[in-house]
């Protein structure tokens, strides 16, 4: 009797050693580079489900409809492209005009923490030395705002998203173009309330206010009704935060 | 022997993996008897990697501790159940 119960006690010890084992595994396995072939191969073998099936659902008008959308938010994009395009050159003749010179004012960080490591809107970048930036400064990736320094450490800052909940950021929106204020929702979501009067259409984009190029977020919504003085405009960050390796860091002039 | 391991995993994923995972790590490690108070240190040491004041929170900035102290105090308050 004392033997099986010692033989049972032993299989008990060992499965829960096991598991405890797989688990460190697990987290080893996943802290590491190898994580990111593991998650291509399983992409490889069950990618993610393709559209047609929706497509095939809806009726001729819906999908002329849709074709008809997608080609005018092509066409803005495109307009859009051309219209930076011709700034930028405009940009660049009167700074050879006026014999200024262009200085790369940022530097790269690399990102160590980011969504959803974290629950908060946050990310812990590797480039916190006294003297190179500092509290307030602008996180960019690609030509999108992310965030602000929010706290500088020893080799390391804390970069709070402009998405974080409660959070209030001034931004430009819309045709005529207007300032106002977004508010962060978290995980990449604003809020904006603008007047009725600023035309916004989907895909719109919202660039942060004081900064001609820094883009915060395209419209993903409107919700408005005739009795409102103001409509509600819902905007997401293009990026996605669990993707982002490295950061730039603009510094204070 | 479980319970080392769990806590050396516990640690790793604390600044490698996402929160849900060193939250159901942590859960697995306090069900083997784990102590309490390293729990509650985890928390305070995620929050002081990447807390920022939350204004629809009232600028509260310790989420996780107050998350993993509460994990800590239901398992205390298990064992005490389960055991007495």
């Amino acid at each position: 009797m004392k033997k099986m119960e010692r033989s049972r006690d032993s299989k008990a010890t060992f499965i829960k050693t096991a598991g405890a084992l797989a688990v460190l595994g697990i987290v080893i396995l996943f802290s590491t580079p190898l994580a990111v072939r593991i998650r291509a191969l399983v992409a490889t073998i069950a990618p993610p489900k393709n559209t047609d099936a929706e497509l095939q659902a809806l009726s001729k008008d819906a999908l002329i409809a849709r074709v008809t959308n997608d080609e005018d938010a092509l066409n803005r994009v495109k307009y859009q492209a051309v219209l930076y395009d011709m700034v930028s050159k405009e940009n660049a003749a009167l700074r050879k005009a006026a014999h200024a010179t262009f200085s790369p004012d940022f530097i790269t960080a690399r990102v160590i923490v980011r969504p959803p490591q974290t629950m908060y809107d946050t990310l812990l970048i590797d480039e916190g030395s006294a003297g190179e930036f500092a509290e307030g400064d602008i996180a960019a990736f690609d030509g999108v705002a992310l965030g602000r320094i929010a706290s500088l450490g020893e080799g390391t800052a804390i970069v709070e998203l402009f998405s974080n909940p409660g959070a209030q950021t001034d931004v430009v929106i819309g045709a005529p173009q207007s300032i106002v204020v977004a508010k962060g929702m978290g995980g990449g979501a604003f809020e904006l309330s603008v007047p009725q009067g600023v035309a916004i259409h989907a895909n719109d984009p919202v660039r942060l206010s004081g900064s001609a190029t820094l883009l915060l977020g395209t419209v993903s919504g409107v919700s408005a009704k005739e009795t409102d003085a103001s409509q509600t405009v819902y905007v997401r960050a293009p990026v996605s935060y669990s993707d982002l390796d490295f950061i730039d860091i603009f510094l204070h002039p | 022997m479980t319970r080392a391991i769990l806590l050396i995993s516990f640690a790793i994923s604390i600044v490698t993996l996402p929160w849900f995972v060193s939250c159901g790590i942590a859960i697995l490690y306090l069900s083997e008897g784990g102590s309490a108070i390293v729990v509650g240190i985890g928390g305070l040491i995620l929050d002081m990697i990447s807390a920022v004041p939350i204004p629809h929170l009232f600028g509260f900035a310790y989420l996780y501790t107050v998350l993993f102290c509460m994990l800590a105090l239901a398992a205390l308050y298990l064992r005490e159940q389960l055991f007495e």
